[in-house]
């Protein structure tokens, strides 16, 4: 996890970027919740201003998961491929660490670098949410948004290390592991997206993305409506599904390397 | 660092390594063919060329990689107890084995971490395994911009931050100048008085092994072909037949005396001879025969094998023994280093 972290840490793009884009995004969108809340008073109905501002958290959310796709590919999608490459696996195993402990480490190293984009920020607005809710409303229904954001974070940070991490275990090659986490979340994604759209709505639970959002507007109590309206009951399996296969395949590869020989003996 | 570990007596200790039939094979590719024997010592040298399984006889010893048959270091089986065995050894692997964006302080301390430690003592630990590497005054910087020398010192350090009861080097002098190789083979010499720690150190460079170790291992095509110490390797066990001879004047009398006596001498100058003693002689018959013909003698010196000679003779002899079994000629000699 230590080694996770100091690696991100180096230079700007690798995760500063992300950090840095995050706390853009959070910026903005607290800037468009407190207009809507309270500067547009007289320019629509209150309810319907009160409705906008709900809705930034979930879009916002949307809008950090592209920054945590960023970080994916900075990131975690090489985690394990580099660790190969560097010596660092051989730094591992002949010590007493487990194959197992290695990749709960490096999960953990991931998921603590994925928080502050998919949680944080999010979080944030959320506080700011429930600090400009007007005086006329139940605060009470209004503290729902927390755990609704937790929820949404955690999955979040789930679908941006977990899986990527078990990308990262498929290949020795820095190049292919970023490529295949590429083409899972971009082609079969849109592949996904579109059987969701024109054969069955859950399908559309195989896209990350779509999974990710779905979840994130459901929890939030907002209708987006027509064919393209993924069921929680698809989209929540449709993260926790694949994030568990990426762990326990990364698990096996690491296990399977690290028996057969630990710096190339093999 | 300082604090040595007090040995265990040496009739409670079990030895430091024994194999029994042990294989390791890749596929139809056989890396090691049923090595066999027990090994103990301070300083032991694991010498064979490249490709002779050194590397993969370790890893199996450390438990890193499965095997058939039976290895035990320090009396624990490689097999079943490899997690306990290497909190018990320190291994220097030939490959890199950094973790990029962590200085030395960093690293040293997370490796003393996965080993076991409480964070404090390790944080101790490396300091001190830093300064006994001889890194100290960079152990700040990012081991990426190290030198090899460093990196090889930061890897010998990492090894021995948890106070391992055996080193396991593996080729720790390769791609080092010098000025490197001397400060790691004068590191290595002291390991054993100051940390109280057994090194088995594989090497394919002999001069190292002459230098430092006091046992040594040989392995050729995935076979120990012998185990013992440094004297027995190069012959030095009373049965010697190569002599040097210095003598006041004369050496010309003397070899022909001795050549009568079926003794083989040159001659290198008026004062010195070497001379190979016919079997079951010893240096006396150099004396006598001096004695008759009037030289006098000044020094007789055992001509003692080099490492080089020392091992080529258990290759050779290794292979004559498997050409003998086969029923084949051997047409390919040992391959020198």
């Amino acid at each position: 996890m230590r080694h996770q972290m100091a690696q991100a840490w180096r230079g700007f793009w690798r995760y500063k970027l992300g950090l840095a884009l995050t706390l853009v995004i959070t910026v903005v969108s607290a800037i468009v919740m407190y207009v809507y809340q309270d500067k547009t008073v007289g320019l629509m109905s209150a309810e319907a201003s009160q409705r906008l501002a709900d809705a930034v958290v979930p879009f916002a959310t949307v809008t950090y998961c592209k920054v945590a796709l960023i970080v994916s590919f900075t990131v975690s999608a090489s985690a394990i491929s580099d660790d190969v490459a560097s010596g660092a696996f051989t730094f591992y195993f002949v010590r007493s660490t487990r194959p197992f402990d290695y990749v709960l480490g490096k999960l953990a190293g991931l998921y603590v670098l994925v928080l502050p984009i998919m949680l944080v920020g999010p979080l944030l607005l959320a506080g700011l949410q429930l600090a400009l809710t007007p005086a006329d409303r139940n605060v009470l229904d209004q503290l729902g948004v927390i755990p609704r954001t937790i929820l949404i974070g955690m999955l979040g940070t789930l679908v941006y290390s977990a899986i990527p991490l078990g990308f990262s275990a498929m290949s020795r090659s820095r190049m292919l592991a970023l490529g295949s986490w590429a083409v899972y979340y971009f082609a079969i994604g849109m592949v996904a997206g579109m059987l969701g759209v024109f054969v069955w709505a859950p399908l559309g639970a195989l896209d990350l993305s779509t999974a990710l959002s779905q979840t994130s507007i459901h929890a939030a109590g907002l209708q987006m409506g027509g064919p393209f309206s993924v069921p929680m009951w698809a989209s929540i399996p449709g993260i926790l599904v694949p994030a568990a296969a990426s762990v326990a395949l990364a698990a096996y590869r690491v296990k399977r390397a690290a028996d057969t020989g630990v710096g190339g003996v093999a | 660092m300082t604090d040595a570990r007090e040995a265990p007596p040496i009739a409670a200790r079990p030895p430091l390594i024994a194999v029994d039939k042990l294989v390791k094979r890749y596929g139809n590719v056989f890396a090691l063919r049923g090595v066999e024997g027990v090994v103990d010592g301070k300083i032991i040298g694991l010498l064979g060329p490249n490709g002779s399984g050194k590397s993969t006889l370790l890893k199996c010893l450390l438990g890193i990689i499965p095997f058939e048959g039976s290895a035990r270091v320090l009396g624990l089986s490689s097999a079943t107890e490899g997690v306990t065995i290497r909190d018990r050894v320190g291994y220097m692997p030939e490959q890199e084995a950094y973790l990029s964006g962590l200085n030395a302080v960093e690293q040293c301390t997370y490796a003393a971490e996965l080993s076991g430690l409480p964070r404090t003592e390790a944080i101790q630990r490396a300091h001190a395994a830093l300064y006994y590497a001889g890194i100290e005054d960079k152990r700040y910087q990012p081991i990426d911009g190290y030198s090899t020398g460093m990196k090889q010192a930061v890897k010998l350090a990492q090894a021995l931050v948890h106070d391992p009861e055996i080193l396991f080097l593996d080729e720790p002098t390769n791609g080092l100048d010098p000025r490197a190789r001397e400060a790691m083979l004068k590191l290595i010499m002291e390991l054993p008085e100051r940390r109280n720690c057994a090194i088995v150190l594989s090497t394919h460079l002999l001069a190292d092994v002459e230098r430092v170790c006091d046992h040594a291992m040989i392995m050729h095509q995935g076979v120990l072909r012998f185990v013992g110490t440094i004297d027995e390797l190069r012959g030095v066990r009373g049965e010697d037949t190569d002599v040097i001879v210095e003598v006041k004047i004369d050496a010309q009398k003397l070899a022909d005396a001795l050549s009568a006596q079926a003794a083989a001498s040159v001659v290198f100058s008026p004062v010195a001879l070497s001379v190979s003693l016919p079997l079951g002689e010893t240096s006396a018959l150099v004396f006598r025969v001096a004695k008759a013909v009037g030289v006098q003698v000044r020094g007789v010196t055992i001509k003692r094998m080099t490492m080089e000679d020392a091992f080529l003779k258990v290759i050779a002899a290794a292979n004559a023994a498997a050409a003998a079994a086969s029923g084949i000629t051997p047409s390919e000699g040992p391959r020198a280093f």
